[in-house]
């Protein structure tokens, strides 16, 4: 098909008697401007369009703030509590060290985020005794290391 | 040419401004409108724009250069007003290009000031395919027969540039009418 084959006549339509009535709708615009009245340029429709995005954005921050009244996570129930009563808790568990580093993520003890740390690390040399005194006074195996 | 200069006169002198600048919106509302509707497609947005446009001219008349061609300077502004109002709706809400012209393709689909046949409806869908600038121009050559001259004059492009344009315009066009 070509496209002088299509009826070329307007497929738009207009509200009835609108060009009969758009100058005097246009005057009085006009007549507001000069008045010193502000233009409304935000038609009705989107002013709405505004204060539903408004009231949404309300109950969206009024959510958020109730989902922080809510009770605290794990973490931040721990971190209220101090390391000395931890570490009560875990002597009269009677949880041995096995126990207690095989629950525990390796990469917590091994890295160290730290840049200066790592330098210190690397840079210091550490006698190959001191460390085997500390595992053993540790009862650590060298293989979580 | 005779009629603008005598709307001019009329708003020149401060005694009948109203009444020429009431002459100038009856002559050339009927021909912004279908300049503007044909790119926004919605009747409301139309209105909106026409109004926006003549409150610019209204203001700025006095700025008008009597040796410019009004009929060229009222499309220029309805032109930028249209093509800033579609760039504000696609950046709106960071809404994609494809949507924006989705929520065009459902104005032709559900607008009870829109009705035509089948393929007329067709050819409305293929023109939203197009760059904004593209669509302006075919519709000012292919709907509203204007010469190259005058649409090189509104959108301040070369004739060369605009009938390579229109002729890629029809190409893509019937392309897309011709599917399935």
């Amino acid at each position: 098909m070509k496209l002088e084959d299509i009826n070329k006549d307007s497929i738009f339509k207009v509200p009835e008697n609108y060009f009969e009535e758009f100058p005097d709708k246009l005057q009085e615009r006009i007549a507001e401007t000069r008045k010193g009245k502000a233009i409304p340029i935000i038609p009705l429709r989107r002013i709405v369009q505004f204060a539903a995005a408004a009231v949404i954005l309300f109950f969206t921050i009024y959510g958020l703030i109730k989902i922080n009244d809510q009770p605290a996570t794990i973490d931040q129930m721990l971190s209220e509590i101090s390391t000395e009563e931890l570490i009560n808790y875990l002597v009269e568990s009677d949880m041995s060290t096995e126990e207690l580093l095989a629950d525990i993520d390796i990469s917590i003890i091994t890295s160290n985020e730290d840049p200066i740390n790592d330098e210190v690390i690397t840079t210091d040399p550490i006698d190959e005794k001191i460390i085997d005194e500390i595992l053993d006074e540790y009862e650590i195996e060298m293989q979580y290391l | 040419m005779q009629e603008e200069k005598e709307i001019l006169l009329k708003i020149k002198d401060p005694a009948s401004r109203n009444h020429g600048f009431n002459l100038l919106v009856k002559s050339y509302q009927q021909r912004l409108y279908w300049h503007i509707r044909k790119m926004v497609l919605d009747h409301n947005d139309t209105d909106d724009l026409l109004q926006e446009v003549f409150i610019k001219v209204w203001k700025n008349i006095d700025q008008f250069r009597e040796d410019s061609n009004l009929f060229t300077w009222l499309y220029k502004i309805a032109t930028n007003e249209c093509l800033n109002f579609l760039k504000r709706k696609k950046n709106k809400y960071h809404v994609s290009i494809e949507n924006a012209s989705n929520e065009l393709y459902n104005k032709l689909d559900n607008n009870p000031y829109i009705s035509g046949s089948e393929i007329q409806i067709k050819l409305q869908k293929a023109l939203l395919r197009l760059p904004d600038k593209q669509r302006l121009v075919f519709n000012m050559k292919y709907f509203d027969d204007m010469k190259y001259e005058d649409i090189s004059k509104i959108t301040e492009t070369s004739v060369g540039s605009l009938k390579a344009s229109y002729h890629i315009a029809v190409k893509k066009i019937e392309e897309y009418i011709n599917l399935d």
